[in-house]
């Protein structure tokens, strides 16, 4: 049987699985604007539902090799071969490498830390200083 | 599952292809409770809250092509509210940056969606 296109599995999976709020958010900060506040990743919940059911989304590489394939190109991701479930943890460093510039969790080689895989909990509540917010070294 | 292969849809007086519907529908669309809580989605990963009234969604499965059509609609509970894309920053299938904003400055949004219509990858 054909797993037919990525789109076409997302929006049978909506039909029947509950959306699932991830426990987690991921910190980061951009390298390359320094300046810039600290960002939060936000895990969608009928993603989550797909990553822990399984069967639904393409491998992690196929997103990596699809940010050299130029607008208008066919791209792998979507019809690629689905992988199987994934645990919460898994499914976030899946995310990191799908929904970060590889500069941040893959290329940075300086002593501060950028990255950080956080409880919900650990977000500040309070954003009167959102644009100052950077990650506690 | 089963399959349903139809061409052409007809009213009783008009007919229209298949992919008329299909090439309509929104391919991406969420809504999120101020920048951190997403309330429901299709065709989207994550959301990333890059600075105050900015936010960058994520999806899925990539548009073909930049150059898809995205409304954005945000609600604030006092002042105004507007709200736009940044070209500045989207420029990518992948991705599309909104940007919400009280007349005078970025702000937060009390609530939010995007949509996002174009062919997918």
């Amino acid at each position: 049987m054909t797993h037919g296109h990525l789109w076409d599995r997302l929006a049978e999976a909506k039909t029947r699985l509950d959306p699932v709020q991830s426990k987690y958010r991921v910190l980061f900060e951009d390298p390359a604007t320094p300046d810039e506040p600290a960002k939060v990743l936000v895990p969608d919940p009928n993603w989550m539902a797909c990553a822990l059911e399984g069967g639904i989304l393409p491998p992690i590489e196929t997103y990596q090799r699809d940010r050299d394939v130029p607008d208008g190109q066919p791209k792998e991701h979507p019809y690629a071969e689905p992988i199987g479930a994934m645990t919460e943890e898994e499914a976030i460093e899946y995310l990191v490498k799908k929904d970060i510039d590889p500069s941040v969790w893959r290329d940075y080689k300086g002593n501060r830390t950028i990255l950080k895989i956080v409880p919900v909990e650990m977000i500040p509540s309070d954003r009167s200083f959102r644009n100052a917010w950077r990650i506690m070294q | 599952m089963s399959t349903l292969e139809v061409s052409n849809l007809n009213d009783g007086t008009t007919t229209v292809a298949t992919t008329y519907v299909t090439n309509g529908s929104a391919k991406a669309w969420m809504t999120h409770a101020s920048t951190t809580v997403i309330l429901d989605s299709l065709n989207v990963s994550s959301i990333t809250d890059t600075a105050t009234g900015r936010t960058a969604v994520n999806f899925n499965s990539s548009f073909g092509a930049k150059d898809y059509a995205t409304s954005i609609c945000s609600m604030r509970s006092s002042g105004t509210a507007s709200h736009y894309e940044d070209n500045a920053v989207s420029g990518s299938a992948s991705s599309v940056h909104a940007v919400y904003h009280n007349g005078s400055a970025n702000a937060d949004t009390n609530m939010a969606s995007v949509i996002c219509l174009g062919d997918l990858a």
